[in-house]
């Protein structure tokens, strides 16, 4: 690997990352499903050996279910 | 000791400056005003509302400490109960409160001149409303993020909590009605508009089908590529709206256009969510927090100036956009933007859930409102860059202007605005519609200023009537959401009500009871938006006021709530902050209730519009603007219709009110009323923020 190639890869990783936590924060704003923190949580708390995080697009299913039918207001008029 | 100076220094500054833009919009008279100083009055007066009151009611009543853990540290599953940044949670928050309201209002309330409903949305909003949103969230935070209806239930009494669940009922039905109402205004006879808000309809099931099967879960993605899709079917509006074909295809009175979203609803409410519900949310949360945004801007980078004078004539009650004296009925006009009821409910909802600290909750609760308060200032200054010819012609319904622009120019240029024909058609040619009379409901006018400020920084008038349709769209979108989103809600609500009868309708998945449901509510408000579309006045004329009763009601039952906390709590030395707010809401809304069952004036009283209508059809002959005597029977059931709404509105409110009362004299006189609060559990601090907190 040169050089450049190798700070390219890290300015590419920095605006990755950045790219990734704007997503995240957009996601959170606007109550949308959000995988990320999903699994961050995931692996903090409930990771045992031979347990696996559901997949993204249960996630997406389940997320979507939760908004949207247990009956409570999400937005005003 | 320096610092302590300087930070008395800079609030007696803000004091002042606050007071001066007050004193400006309130004492210019014959000349225009620079919309500067509503911002400057509206500003000042938040910061010193956020800096003082809140701190004021969380460390007097409330006692918020970070000693104590937030529902979301004791709970932290990663669905629901997500301890969250303070200004991603605040961005939440207020993306969940705004809506259309805090738009519409203001530009109805403007008939009045611009200080009345200026001075409502700023002082309203720091006395009541920023204070109503946060003591609900506080009482929702401590309770692991319960309903209203529930803290009612459990606080009040059983009876003043079934009365708070049938007022949210009933809200919803009018709510919804009076939103579809706005719609269908907007899109009656404007092909442009029409095409651009149907293709939302295929783009939303597109972006359904990606996140679902192609790219499962990219909410992102998805939403970026509906967004592309929807600012192309915007511009091929255009195309439509110009073409000998098309532009017929996508024509539709306002009689089809009511049908077409109640049915719309009725199958949004039906379908599973992933297809279209949902999607559309994602669209129109962009969107709507977007266009705030750039008004923002337009407003900032031009600061145009205000045409509409301080005060007009009518507020002895006879304008043309709603009827009623100043008071109750500017109170009741501007309801989101200075208090809205409905908050209460977003602020029981998923917002305590995510609270990371209890220092936040100012922050969140009070501080979301006053930027909610702003945005219904913008709409206030939009509404005031037209001038007052424009404005009326806009926004006056055809029964006061007639149905061309020679009529409607005499007319309003009789009332001491003055307006031409030329002028009229000009605008309406500027902003690519056939005519801009009559198009009430406040979104065609929003949109007009919303053109004229945004043509002001980009594109010139070449681009006016693409700023136009981009506005109608972005309100259409979000009302639209509004209305899908609301059915839903409302057919759970009816599915768990008629489950206490056939315990199968509490099943929401189950088929038959989804459509049963679906179908009430969605008839429910139909038959409401129906009523608004035949009506000679034009719907928003009937509708508002009793959308501003509902939901000022639903406030006045919101401070009954958090007062009696207040109570419980042994703060009743500090109830003023809500029964001050609460006192003068039940005196708006009731009296405007009554007067909306009662007034002797037909313009004002549904019973004696109802009369008057029975006498010319007793007389042998038709009221003015109807056709047919079956048309006048109709609006006479339909008057008592509304009749009966009113009295049921008045007696929910007074209901709540006299059974809280009874818990609070109980207090007063020395008996022990234990508070329903979750246990305090300590919170693990700082150790549990850094690890736990999510950032974004």
């Amino acid at each position: 690997m040169t050089p450049t190639f190798i700070r390219l890869k890290q300015a590419g990783d920095k605006w990755g990352s950045l790219l990734r936590k704007m997503s995240s924060t957009i996601k959170t704003i606007f109550g949308m499903p959000n995988y990320e923190r999903y699994l961050a949580h995931w692996y903090a708390h409930h990771a045992e050996p031979g347990k696996q995080p559901v997949s993204e697009k249960e996630f997406y299913m389940m997320a979507l279910h939760d908004r949207y039918e247990k009956g409570g207001m999400s937005r005003c008029c | 000791m320096r610092k302590w100076l300087l930070s008395i220094l800079i609030w007696a500054a803000v004091s002042v400056l606050g007071a001066i833009g007050f004193a400006v919009i309130a004492l210019s008279r014959g000349e225009t005003v620079n919309s500067f100083w509503l911002l400057t009055a509206a500003f000042c007066s938040y910061a010193v509302g956020y800096r003082f009151y809140s701190r004021f009611i969380s460390r007097k009543i409330m006692g918020l400490t970070d000693k104590r853990a937030t529902p979301a540290e004791v709970h932290n599953d990663g669905k629901d109960f997500v301890p969250t940044n303070k200004w991603v949670l605040f961005g939440h928050h207020f993306a969940a409160i705004a809506g259309a309201g805090p738009l519409v209002g203001p530009t109805l309330a403007a008939q009045m001149g611009y200080l009345p409903g200026t001075i409502w949305i700023i002082v309203g909003c720091v006395l009541g409303g920023a204070v109503q949103d946060f003591i609900i969230l506080f009482g929702s935070m401590r309770r692991n993020g319960k309903s209203l209806g529930q803290i009612a239930k459990e606080e009040i009494g059983p009876v003043g909590g079934a009365l708070a669940l049938i007022g949210i009922l009933a809200i919803m039905v009018i709510l919804i009605a009076v939103l579809a109402m706005v719609v269908v205004n907007a899109l009656a006879d404007s092909p442009w508009a029409t095409f651009s808000i149907f293709m939302t309809m295929p783009i939303a099931i597109f972006m359904g089908l990606y996140m679902r099967f192609i790219r499962p879960g990219r909410v992102m993605e998805g939403s970026l590529i509906g967004l592309v899709l929807l600012f192309l079917s915007l511009y091929g509006g255009q195309a439509v709206a110009s073409s000998a074909t098309w532009a017929p295809v996508f024509t539709f009175s306002k009689q089809e256009l009511a049908l077409m979203i109640i049915i719309y609803g009725f199958i949004a409410s039906i379908l599973p969510v992933w297809l279209l519900l949902a999607p559309r949310d994602y669209l129109s949360s962009f969107l709507k927090i977007g266009t705030i945004g750039v008004l923002a801007v337009g407003i900032v980078l031009t600061l145009p100036p205000l045409h509409m004078p301080a005060l007009t004539k009518f507020i002895d009650g006879t304008g043309p956009v709603f009827s009623g004296d100043l008071f109750p009925f500017l109170f009741i006009t501007i309801a989101c933007g200075s208090i809205s009821g409905f908050h209460a409910l977003i602020s029981s909802g998923t917002t305590p859930k995510m609270i990371a600290k209890e220092s936040h909750a100012p922050l969140i609760g009070y501080g979301s409102m006053l930027i909610e308060s702003a945005v219904a200032i913008m709409a206030m200054i939009a509404a005031c860059v037209l001038t007052p010819g424009v404005y009326f012609a806009v926004n006056s319904p055809a029964a006061a202007i007639g149905v061309d622009v020679a009529a409607a120019a005499q007319t309003i240029s009789s009332w001491g605005f003055s307006v031409s024909p030329d002028q009229l058609s000009g605008l309406a040619n500027d902003i690519g519609e056939n005519s801009v009379l009559s198009r009430t409901g406040g979104a065609p006018s929003l949109a007009i200023g919303m053109a004229m400020i945004f043509t002001g920084i980009l594109g010139g008038k070449a681009f006016m009537a693409f700023w136009y349709h981009f506005a109608i769209l972005f309100e259409a979108v979000f009302i639209l959401t509004t209305v899908d989103a609301g059915t839903r809600v409302g057919r759970f609500m009816v599915q768990d009500l008629l489950g206490n009868i056939f315990p199968k309708m509490k099943r929401v998945d189950w088929l038959p009871g989804n459509i049963i449901g679906s179908a009430v509510i969605a008839a429910g408000w139909g038959y409401f938006l129906y009523q608004g579309v035949v009506d000679p006045l034009g719907g928003i004329y009937t509708l508002w006021p009793m959308f501003g009763i509902s939901n000022q009601m639903l406030a006045a039952i919101a401070f009954a709530v958090g007062t009696t906390i207040i109570f419980k709590m042994g703060k009743a030395r500090f109830a003023w902050v809500t029964i001050v707010p609460m006192a003068w809401l039940s005196a708006a809304t009731l009296t405007a209730a009554w007067q909306k069952l009662f007034h002797a004036d037909p313009a004002i009283g549904f019973l004696s519009h109802a009369a008057k209508l029975k006498a010319a059809l007793a007389a042998q002959t038709l009221p003015q603007g109807v056709k047919t005597v079956e048309a006048a029977q109709k609006m006479i059931f339909n008057d008592q219709v509304d009749a009966a709404v009113c009295a049921i509105l008045l007696i929910i409110t007074v209901a709540v009110i006299i059974d809280s009362l009874r818990i609070w004299f109980n207090i007063l006189n020395g008996k022990r009323i234990p508070l329903q609060e979750a246990p305090y559990v300590a919170s693990k601090g700082d150790a549990f923020y850094d690890s736990n907190i999510h950032s974004a």
